[in-house]
């Protein structure tokens, strides 16, 4: 498949009106349908939502894609939602790039025409980019069964007790001589006044 | 007017948050800017900036970490180190040297983000186009960068 | 907090610090450095006999200062863990100046107490002669003394003496009292016996140390003394008007009582054969006792005299009448003011000292002088000028001094003014060298060049067994704290030779000199935590009292006036270790020899809950917290606990009830002069302290709130409960606390129409808010985490990652992350908890692949990219770089510098962004 000439499929999200106000999501949809490559480019209410998810899917299996692009808000946000998504379509999940075009383009510009304008380059981009992309593989590692909590006040100690309940090891690192912080110096808490220590 | 092309290239750490938190917090920002994530300032070679100039661009932003507060140690540094000497090879081939600008956003400066990308812009419009494109191209010089040229004779 | 020390799975790690953090999700290492604590945390049972006998007071932190707590502390009776734990932050200098390493600022603390005779055996751990050291000591402790740089160094050597003296009156009691220099020392008293046997030549301070010690660990020491009395110089070279005959022959005798036998007038006279005599070995500290006479003209005639003979001769009893005679003193020391002092109390002649320039204490000095005795410097002599086989003078000339260069007085002799000073008598106290006639020929014994004898590290001569310790080993006279010292070391040098090497190591305090500078001095002494008295100066009887006798010319203080003079001792260190703790605590649980510990730790994740600092009203004027009265919430909080430092009485300075208090909302917080952010949890707190004040305090209470955030369970209705009780409250933004006669005036702009903008009352209750701790930007830098423009940690996200940071495996909980109240923290710390757990419950965790790759076939091993590498993750073998998947995290660095862009990032690479920027460009 990785062999295969790129079939992207390119995702508009108007994020209810978050995007779909300033950026006009069928024009970008249309231009972003015109590059090379790029077999389908759809508009959607919310890309995130499962509908939205399952639209990606069907449209993997049905078009054969195999590349995606989602021009919605930031991947700090949605990146691992979709490429969980397009994993489980059965594509590697590197095949997957995002246009932030919401963050970074229609809740900071206020002319639609210029929004759409940027919208577009954005998609552009994302579209220019999956092309190189490689099916990368994740290193699975094993993980180290015990947690550091750093500081012994009130919620060092709820955290260290949860975690050692359930049987794991926990380091509690308290730069004073005993634990307890502030709580420690309170008489009385609200708003049930009873003692805190 | 001229509307200039900026890149921004942004690492992923601090000043692509910060540009986020621009947004969610409705701050204006231009539009000209188009931003690159990178995982790290010190990603950003300086191949990539002569391309973008090489490509098209009016003027490139460089924004990463403050210094003492990159997410992997030193890696902002080397960034500090490297874009003055560029700018100094830009003068040198007849580019303003304010065409290349490197700043540090933090991921909690949002609004810091907006006043430099505005500015920024500001400045290149000041300076009008361009030149570079009249120059001898990267395509022909450092021929295994031409990437795209390849892939859209294969198509 | 209790079921957290007791948890199986919770290692409670106190007073430590992370000071790095590698790895990344799933598996990191951090380093925590784990400060001493001075106590065995499992061995302590919190029953506090420790903190009984300590000396120190500091302010206590945990009381917010508002009350007193030793070094030895606790934060609470219910602390967990409920060890105690000793706050030192370093060696005084007066003690790291001693060469005999006296815990001066430890017996001075103990001083402050009247603890006289904890302060005695205090000064016997390191030095068995008390008595003599407070009187004739050089005293190198009191020029390191801090005080020094604000007025005058604390007079340590008065306050020894006075202890010393103390101690030799109440002797017979002294004897009753427990001998606490068991554990302080490093010998252990009344150890098994060894039964090796080791002589010692010379019962000086040397011999008598290294005897005393040796005894201490189990050895057998014979001292021999080849003059009649023992002591060595302490005996025979220093006049009793300094250093009275019982005092020495006291100290002597405890010697003795400890077990170690001493021969008088045996003289040596085959040091190594004395291996052959049964002894496992032979420590040489004969002392140097021969003055030396420059071979001058006349120099032999009968009329001159040594010093050491002369004052030997006198000390040990002969009978010597100087009246009307003409002494000339050859000598600029303290030798040849003992000389010219012993000389005017044998019958008033007249004496003369004679040298180039002195330098020799100002205060026996200036005793000499007031006795009679002339100084004439500033000269050279020539020669002994004699008439009819009779000294008539020594015939000198005038020169001009300078410094002191390597040792030796800088001279020009000044032609054409030869003199003759008058004189019938010459005693020369030049300086003394070593009597080494009990070397035998045979087995010869290196000696060094110029003087003294060889020897190694371990104080041993080129003969197996055969030590040498104080001024015989250096070939000069120094000071008997000096010689002191070279006993203890010869002692454990010898320790170490009889237990082939396992004996006792050389004591080393591993801690920095807690030496304070002139602002901390100011503070102290301004807070009244340290005397600002002057030094007290010690008094002498008057001259016509002393110099037709022997009696001791320097008084000693009174009780008052050194319990004034240990007030000014500054407490450098905090902890002086005194050692009474040790002595106190029956489980044998406090090391003072315990030192900072670093811990590694393997984990996978990571959980932030650093929690805030109270904001400090100091910087905020208008606030009044300047003034008495005006309090922050968490001191009334420490009030009004029943194990606070008032036990539970909310009390003005006076000492009296306040009438009527004014709470004050938003100290601190929502205000674009300090913080912006509202610190959430101060409007409830206020409303509980306002219903303690109403009820405990049966106080009038005023609220001033900008707005009243009553926003979580059960909270509003707390408000309205408190409204009930008759708390008044008034809208509005205080703008100023002023401090007029008898009551505190709280004025406030914003009030509500025609309601009071000001209140006239007897306490203000500030509600401060939250701030970041001090060293978030440490931490956050430590951890590799980003911060908030307010100075919180930030989150992943304010809604979808409340607890998740950006660095995976790393999470946050409560207060660190921004003001929060307890149910909000707790909360918090579940979510973090389970975070954290969902994490490290996987059992693996997928890295990303965006890592640094090389296309070998590129790379020229330049090794530029192992240079920028921040995690030197990348190393050249066999001419191409090679990377650690696992320590590379990811930046790129590599790949933008390659100069054949054989190093890529994955994912990152150069065609893909650069297709990103051109499709940006299109």
């Amino acid at each position: 498949m990785n062999r295969s000439k790129p079939r992207i499929g390119a995702y508009i999200c108007r994020c209810g009106t978050n995007i779909a106000a300033t950026v006009d999501v069928e024009e970008v949809a249309k231009k972003i349908g015109f590059l090379p490559g790029v077999v389908i480019a759809r508009d959607y209410t919310y890309m995130c939502s499962d509908p939205g998810q399952n639209l990606i899917k069907s449209d993997i299996k049905e078009h054969n894609l195999n590349r995606i692009v989602v021009a919605s808000c930031s991947p700090l946000m949605h990146e691992a939602t979709f490429r969980h998504a397009i994993e489980e379509a059965g594509l590697n999940p590197f095949y997957f790039q995002m246009a932030n075009i919401r963050e970074q383009c229609s809740w900071v510009i206020k002319d639609k025409a210029l929004a759409t304008e940027k919208a577009i380059k954005m998609t552009t981009a994302a579209v220019q980019r999956i092309r190189y992309h490689r099916p990368e593989k994740m290193r699975p590692i094993d993980i180290t069964p015990a947690v550091l909590v750093i500081g012994g006040g009130i919620a060092g100690i709820e955290a260290s007790l949860k975690i050692a309940d359930a049987g794991k090891q926990v380091y509690l690192v308290e730069r004073e001589s005993s634990i307890g912080g502030h709580m420690a110096q309170l008489y009385k808490t609200f708003p049930t006044l009873d003692c805190s220590a | 007017m001229f509307e200039p092309k900026i890149i921004a290239f942004l690492c992923t750490w601090c000043s692509y948050t910060g540009a986020d938190l621009a947004g969610t917090t409705r701050l204006k920002s231009p539009w000209n800017i188009r931003a690159i994530r990178t995982p790290c300032s010190g990603r950003v070679s300086p191949e990539l900036i002569i391309r973008a100039f090489d490509e098209g661009a009016d003027g490139v932003l460089v924004l990463g970490c403050h210094i003492g507060e990159c997410h992997f140690d030193t890696g902002n540094h080397r960034t500090a180190k490297r874009i003055p000497i560029l700018k100094e090879l830009l003068s040198f081939v007849g580019l303003e040297p304010e065409r290349l600008r490197l700043d540090w956003v933090s991921a909690s400066e949002g609004e810091r983000f907006a006043h430099i990308t505005n500015d920024f812009t500001e400045t290149i419009r000041q300076l009008g186009p361009c030149q570079w494109q009249q120059k001898p191209s990267w395509r022909q010089t450092r021929p295994e960068l031409a990437v795209i040229t390849e892939l859209e004779a294969a198509e | 907090m209790v079921s957290v020390g007791r948890h199986e799975n919770i290692e409670l790690l106190t007073l430590s610090e992370i000071e790095e953090l590698s790895g990344y999700v799933g598996n990191f290492k951090a380093t925590i450095r784990q400060k001493a604590r001075y106590v065995q945390e499992d061995m302590c049972t919190g029953c506090e006999a420790c903190t009984q006998v300590c000396p120190i007071e500091v302010l206590n932190p945990f009381e917010l200062g508002l009350a007193m707590r030793h070094a030895t502390y606790r934060n609470s009776a219910q602390s967990t863990p409920n060890a105690f734990a000793i706050q030192k932050t370093g060696i005084a200098p007066c003690r790291d100046a001693c060469p005999a390493d006296q815990r001066a600022m430890g017996y001075i603390s103990l001083v402050k107490k009247h603890r006289f005779a904890d302060a005695y055996w205090t000064i016997r751990r390191e030095n068995p002669f008390p008595s003599v050291c407070g009187r004739v000591c050089n005293h190198v402790c009191e020029d390191a003394c801090s005080r020094g740089e604000y007025d005058e160094p604390v007079n340590i050597v008065a306050i020894k003496r006075f202890v010393a003296d103390w101690a030799y009156q109440h002797r017979d009691e002294l004897d009753q009292m427990p001998d606490k220099s068991i554990p302080g020392t490093p010998f252990i008293h009344k150890h098994q016996p060894t039964g090796k046997k080791v002589a010692i030549i010379g019962s000086g301070p040397a011999g008598l140390t290294a005897a005393l010690d040796l005894v201490r660990l189990g050895h057998k020491p014979v001292v021999y003394e080849q003059f009649s009395e023992p002591g060595g110089m302490m005996r025979v070279g220093i006049p009793p008007h300094r250093l009275p005959y019982d005092r020495l022959a006291w100290e002597i005798d405890l010697i003795r009582r400890e077990g170690v036998e001493i021969h008088l007038n045996h003289r040596v006279s085959n040091a190594p054969g004395l291996l052959n005599k049964g002894f496992d070995a032979v420590l040489i500290a004969a002392g140097v006792h021969n003055a030396v006479k420059l071979p001058i003209d006349n120099s032999d005639h009968p009329g001159n005299w040594l010093s050491t003979e002369f004052l030997r001769k006198v000390l040990l009893g002969e009978r010597i009448d100087l009246s009307g005679r003409h002494v000339i003193v050859l000598g600029a020391g303290d030798v040849a003011l003992d000389v010219a002092r012993t000389a005017i109390r044998l019958g008033q002649p007249k004496v003369q000292i004679l040298c180039r320039g002195m330098r020799c204490s100002e205060h026996e000095l200036k005793a000499a002088e007031e006795e009679g005795v002339r100084i004439l410097s500033s000269r050279v002599f020539k020669k002994v000028v004699t008439a009819d086989e009779k000294i008539i003078g020594i015939r000198c000339l005038d020169a001009e001094v300078g410094g002191i260069v390597d040792g030796r007085r800088i001279v020009r002799e000044k032609p054409g003014t030869e003199h003759l000073v008058e004189g019938d008598l010459i005693i020369w106290a030049l300086g003394q060298k070593g009597d080494y006639d009990f070397l035998p020929e045979e087995t010869p014994i290196v000696s060094q060049n110029p003087t003294g004898i060889q020897t190694n590290n371990e104080m041993m001569t080129n003969i197996d067994g055969v030590f040498v310790a104080g001024d015989i080993r250096q070939g000069w006279t120094s000071f008997v704290v000096n010689a002191i010292d070279e006993g203890h070391h010869a002692a454990r040098a010898i320790d170490r030779y009889l237990n082939a090497g396992a004996g006792i190591p050389e004591p080393s305090h591993g801690m920095p000199v807690a030496k304070l500078t002139r602002e901390e001095i100011e503070l102290k002494i301004t807070a009244g935590r340290a005397s600002n008295q002057p030094r007290i100066k010690i008094s002498s009887i008057p001259p016509e009292e002393r110099i037709n006798n022997f009696k001791e010319v320097d008084l000693t203080l009174t009780e008052d006036q050194v319990v004034a003079e240990a007030s000014r001792c500054l407490e450098c260190g905090v902890c002086g270790e005194c050692m009474e703790c040790v002595a106190a605590c029956e489980k044998g649980a406090i090391d003072h020899t315990m030192r900072d510990r670093i811990i590694d730790v393997n984990i996978g994740a990571v959980i932030v809950t650093t929690g805030f600092k109270d904001f400090d009203p100091r910087i905020a004027p208008e606030y009044g917290y300047q003034y008495p009265n005006v309090i922050t919430a968490l001191e009334f909080e420490r009030m009004i606990n029943p194990s606070g430092p008032t036990g539970g009485k909310v009390v003005m300075k006076n000492g009296r009830r306040p009438r009527k208090v004014a709470i004050i909302h938003c100290v601190g917080s929502r205000d674009d002069k300090y913080h912006q952010y509202c610190s959430r949890a101060c409007c409830m707190y206020s409303l509980k302290t306002a219903q303690l004040v109403h009820e405990y305090v049966e106080a009038e209470v005023h609220e001033i709130y900008r707005d009243m955030r009553t926003f979580g369970k059960g909270y509003e209705e707390f408000f309205n409960r408190t409204k009930q009780e008759g708390v008044h409250f008034h809208h509005g933004r205080v703008k100023s606390i002023t401090r007029e006669e008898g009551y505190l005036h709280v004025s406030w702009d914003e009030a509500f129409f025609q309601q009071p903008d000001h209140v006239d009352v007897d306490m203000v209750i500030l509600a401060t808010g939250m701030e970041p701790q001090q060293d978030a930007a440490r931490l956050a830098a430590t951890l590799g985490i980003s911060r908030s423009n307010d100075g919180f940690f930030l989150e992943l996200h304010p809604k979808l990652g409340p607890v998740e940071t950006r660095s995976e495996g790393i999470f946050l909980a409560g207060a660190c992350q921004s003001p929060k109240d307890i149910p909000d923290t707790v909360a918090q710390a579940g979510g973090a908890a389970a975070a954290a757990l969902s994490l490290i419950d996987q059992g693996t965790v997928k890295l990303d692949p965006a890592i640094a790759q090389v296309q070998e076939a590129l790379c020229a091993g330049c090794g530029q990219c192992a240079t920028v590498c921040p995690y030197g993750a990348i190393w050249i073998e066999n001419g191409i770089a090679h990377i650690d998947e696992y320590n590379c995290k990811g930046c790129g660095t590599c790949a933008a510098t390659c100069p054949n862009k054989a190093m890529t990032l994955i994912h990152f690479d150069d065609k893909q962004l650069i297709s990103e920027l051109v499709g940006a460009l299109s």
